[in-house]
C-alpha cells in the first residue's frame, strides 16, 4: 500500500504535461472560417468581381451547354451515359438542357424495362416516373438506380468540361472500341478513379466544403457482365458517398428517360465509352479537375459569404427638394437678372440600392425623379404683336402659340419705366415666370458611417446624372399658371456633386430609417446663363432602408 | 521567427504565421478543450472557435503576460461559452460544503486516458470547477465570476467533484485489481 495524497495532487501531476494533438480536419475548419474576413479586406471590387464572375461562369456554361447539346443530338438515341460533378450553387437555369447524367446497370441485356436512366429536361420529352418496383426483378440494379438518381442533372459538370473533348473522341470512336478489358484491368481503373475521388472530396473539403461531387460512373457490357457488376458497385458505392453528401443540398430534381430504346448494343457503346474514358481520365484528371474544381469552389465561395453578410441594401425614398442659386442671376435672359426670384420646394422620390464594401463604406447608386421649379417674378408676359418674338432679348425661351396661334413675350418689369408700367401694365400681367423641370437624376454615392449605432450618423459624398425629362417655362399670374413655352438652354444631361449627412435609425438589423440632407451642386445645368446663375439643390431625403 | 515576430504577423492576418502559431500551440490548447467539453467532438468544435477567436483578437494582445497564457484564457472563455450559452449553470445553489481534502492512495498505473474520461464523464458544472480550480489554478472567487455563480457553489461543487472522482477511480481500481486475481 502506497501513502495518500490529495486527488487534486493526482490529477495535477498527470495533467501537468498533457498534450493532444487535434485532428487535421480542425485547423481546416478554422481556415473556412477565417477565410470570411480576409475576403473582405481582399477583394476591391466587389461588384465588379461578382458579376464579372458570374459572366464568365454564365459564358462558360454557355459554351460547354452548347458543345455537349450539340453532341447529345448526334447520339440521342444512345442515351450517353457521362460523369456528373455537381456545383450545386451555380444554378443558373440556361444550364440544365444538356449535361445530364445518369447511370444505369443493367445485369442482362434485355432489361431494356428496367428503369431509370435520367436525363436533362432538353433531350427527350418523354418522362417516367421511376417506379421502384420496375426493379424488382433486377434487385442488384434497383439500388444502383437509386443512387444515380441523385447524380445531378442542374449543374455544370466540371469533369464535362475538362473531358469534352475526351468524350467527343470517345463518341466517334464508338464502334472502333472494343471491350477486351480485362476485369483486374478494370477494377484496378476504377480503383484509381476512386482514390482520385476520395482525393478530390478531401481537397474540396478543406477548401470550401462547397462543391460536393458526384461521380457515378456506370458501366454496362454484353461481354463482361460480371465483371462490370464489380465494377458498378465499386464505382457506385463511391458516388453512394458523393451523392448523399450532396442530397441535402439539392432538390435532385429527376426526370427520368424512357430507356425503351436503349437497346443492347447502346450498351456496349457506351461501355466502350466509359472504359475510353476512364483511360483517358487516369493520367491527368484528378490534377486538372481539382484546380478547376478549385477555382470555382473558391469564386463560388466567395458569392456565398458576400451574400451571407448582407451587403445589399435597398433605399425607397422621398423627399422635398429646394431650388435655388447661388449667385446672382437668371438663367432666363440678362433682363432678369436683378429680378427678384425664388425657389422653389417640390418633390423628388425614387430609390437607392446601395452595397456595403465593408463596415464603414457603402457604394450606393439609384434611380430619382426630381421635379424642380424656380420662379423668376416681377415678369411681364405679353402677347406679342408680330409674330417675330424679339430675339435678342429671349433667345433662351422657345415660346409656344396659344391656341389663338398668338405667340408670348415676357419683359422685365424692371426693364419699363414707371409711366411705360401704368400704362402697359395692369394687375393682369404682371406675372412670375416659372421654370418647371424634371429630371431622371441617377447618383453615384459613397456613404461613409461615423456612428454605426442604434442612432448612425453617416456622411455622403458623390455625384450625380441628371437626364432631362421634361421642361416648361409657365408663367404665373395670380393662380393661374399657364404653359408658354420651353427652355432652350437646359442641357440633357448635367452633372451635380453631392454631399451630404446621414442620420439614421435602426429599428432592427434590417430596417432603417434615413434622413438625408444633402447639397446637391448642379454643373452644367444650363448652356448659357446670365449674370451669376449658379444652381443648386437642396433635399431632404428621408426613406427606409431595407438589408438583405 | 521568433514567437513576437509570429504573433505581429499573426495581427495582420498572415496565413502562414496562423498556420505556424496553429502548430506550435494547438496541442497544447487542444488539451485544454478535452478538459473542459463532454467529449472528443465537442473539444474539436471548441478548439476551432477558440482559434478563430485567437486570431481575430489577436490584435489586442499587447505582448503583456505570457502569451500561451492568454490563449489559454481564451479558450477556456471558448469552451465556458458554450455552457453559459447552454444554461447550465442555473442549478440550485448548492451551499453544502464537504471535506475538502479527499485523497487517494498514489497510484501510477491509472492512465490519463482514463483521468481525462472521468473528467468529462462529470457533470458539467463540477467538471468546470474542478478543472478551473485543480488544473488551472483559479480561485474560487475567480470561477465564481467567471461562471456566474455563487463561491459557496463552487466550492461546494468542487468537493462533489472530488468525490466522484474519488469513487470512480476507486471503483476502478478494484476492478484492475479483481482482473488481475
Amino acid at each position: 500500500m502506497s501513502n495518500k495524497k490529495p486527488i487534486d495532487r493526482l490529477f495535477q501531476e498527470k495533467f501537468k504535461d498533457f498534450e493532444a494533438k487535434p485532428n487535421a480536419s480542425v485547423w481546416a475548419g478554422i481556415q473556412n472560417k477565417m477565410e470570411q474576413p480576409k475576403e473582405k479586406t481582399k477583394v476591391r471590387f466587389p461588384v465588379w468581381l461578382r458579376f464579372a464572375s458570374v459572366a464568365a461562369v454564365l459564358a462558360l456554361v454557355f459554351t460547354v451547354g452548347k458543345f455537349s447539346f450539340n453532341n447529345n443530338a448526334i447520339e440521342e438515341n444512345n442515351s450517353i451515359i457521362v460523369d456528373s460533378e455537381t456545383n450545386t450553387d451555380f444554378n443558373t437555369d440556361g444550364v440544365n438542357n444538356n449535361n445530364t447524367i445518369s447511370g444505369e446497370n443493367k445485369n442482362t441485356p434485355k432489361n431494356n424495362n428496367t428503369s431509370a436512366l435520367e436525363k436533362s429536361e432538353s433531350l427527350n420529352n418523354t418522362t417516367i416516373v421511376v417506379n421502384k418496383s420496375d426493379s424488382k426483378n433486377n434487385s442488384a440494379s434497383k439500388e444502383n438506380n437509386l443512387t444515380t438518381q441523385f447524380s445531378n442533372k442542374k449543374g455544370v459538370s466540371n469533369k464535362q468540361k475538362l473531358n469534352i473533348n475526351t468524350l467527343f473522341d470517345n463518341k466517334n470512336n464508338n464502334s472502333k472500341t472494343t471491350t477486351n478489358n480485362s476485369v483486374a484491368k478494370n477494377s484496378e481503373k476504377s480503383d484509381n478513379i476512386n482514390t482520385s475521388n476520395n482525393s478530390q472530396r478531401r481537397a474540396k473539403r478543406n477548401l470550401a466544403n462547397t462543391i460536393n461531387t458526384t461521380v457515378s460512373n456506370s458501366k454496362n457490357s454484353k461481354n463482361t457482365i460480371t465483371n462490370n457488376n464489380v465494377l458498378n458497385n465499386a464505382s457506385n458505392n463511391n458516388s453512394t458517398d458523393n451523392s448523399n453528401s450532396t442530397i441535402n443540398r439539392q432538390n435532385p430534381k429527376t426526370t427520368v428517360l424512357d430507356n425503351n430504346n436503349t437497346t443492347a448494343t447502346t450498351a456496349v457503346a457506351t461501355t466502350d465509352n466509359e472504359k475510353e474514358k476512364e483511360k483517358m481520365m487516369e493520367p491527368d484528371s484528378a490534377n486538372s479537375s481539382n484546380t478547376i474544381d478549385e477555382a470555382l469552389a473558391k469564386i463560388e465561395n466567395l458569392d456565398e459569404k458576400e451574400d451571407k453578410i448582407n451587403r445589399w441594401t435597398v433605399n425607397p425614398n422621398a423627399a422635398p427638394v429646394y431650388y435655388n442659386t447661388l449667385g446672382k442671376g437668371s438663367h432666363i435672359d440678362q433682363q432678369f437678372i436683378d429680378n427678384p426670384k425664388n425657389g422653389e420646394i417640390n418633390s423628388s422620390y425614387g430609390v437607392k440600392v446601395g452595397y456595403n464594401v465593408n463596415n464603414r463604406l457603402k457604394v450606393r447608386s439609384g434611380i430619382n425623379k426630381l421635379n424642380l421649379s424656380y420662379d423668376t417674378a416681377n415678369v411681364i408676359v405679353y402677347n406679342s404683336v408680330s409674330n417675330t418674338p424679339n430675339k435678342l432679348s429671349l433667345r433662351s425661351i422657345d415660346f409656344i402659340p396659344d391656341k389663338e396661334g398668338q405667340t408670348f413675350s415676357v419683359l422685365s418689369t424692371d426693364n419699363l419705366t414707371v409711366q411705360q408700367v401704368s400704362s402697359v401694365v395692369n394687375d393682369n400681367i404682371n406675372a412670375a415666370l416659372s421654370q418647371h423641370i424634371s429630371y431622371i437624376e441617377v447618383p453615384l454615392e459613397l456613404e461613409y458611417t461615423l456612428v454605426n449605432k442604434k442612432f448612425g450618423v453617416n456622411v455622403i459624398g458623390g455625384a450625380s446624372a441628371f437626364f432631362l425629362s421634361d421642361n416648361e417655362v409657365i408663367s404665373e399670374i395670380s393662380n393661374q399658371k399657364q404653359k408658354i413655352g420651353e427652355a432652350n438652354n437646359i442641357n440633357d444631361i448635367s452633372y451635380s456633386t453631392n454631399i451630404g449627412l446621414g442620420i439614421d435609425y435602426k429599428f432592427n438589423n434590417k430596417l432603417k430609417f434615413n434622413f438625408e440632407p444633402t447639397f446637391k451642386y448642379q454643373m452644367n445645368t444650363y448652356s448659357e446663363t446670365f449674370g451669376n446663375f449658379k444652381p443648386y439643390i437642396i433635399g431632404l431625403y428621408t426613406g427606409f432602408s431595407y438589408k438583405f | 521567427m521568433s514567437l513576437d515576430q509570429l504573433i505581429d504577423n499573426c495581427k495582420i492576418n498572415d496565413t502562414k504565421a496562423q498556420g505556424e502559431l496553429y502548430t506550435l500551440f494547438s496541442s497544447k490548447l487542444f488539451s485544454v478543450c478535452l478538459k473542459y467539453s463532454r467529449n472528443y467532438a465537442e473539444a474539436e468544435d471548441n478548439l476551432q472557435d477558440a482559434f478563430v477567436t485567437i486570431f481575430k483578437k489577436i490584435g489586442q494582445y499587447k505582448n503583456k503576460g505570457s502569451f500561451e497564457g492568454w490563449l489559454k484564457r481564451i479558450t477556456i472563455n471558448t469552451a465556458l461559452q458554450c455552457y453559459r450559452t447552454q444554461g447550465v449553470f442555473d442549478i440550485v445553489n448548492e451551499n453544502l460544503i464537504e471535506d475538502e481534502t479527499v485523497t487517494i492512495e498514489d497510484e501510477n498505473n491509472i492512465s490519463l486516458d482514463y483521468l481525462l474520461q472521468i473528467i468529462q464523464e462529470l457533470p458539467d458544472r463540477y467538471r468546470l470547477v474542478f478543472n478551473l480550480y485543480v488544473l488551472d489554478g483559479y480561485s474560487h472567487q475567480d470561477i465564481a465570476e467567471m461562471l456566474k455563480i455563487a463561491t459557496g457553489t463552487s466550492k461546494s461543487n468542487l468537493a462533489r467533484a472530488r468525490q466522484i472522482l474519488k469513487d470512480k477511480i476507486t471503483d476502478y481500481k478494484t476492478r484492475l485489481n479483481s482482473q488481475t486475481l
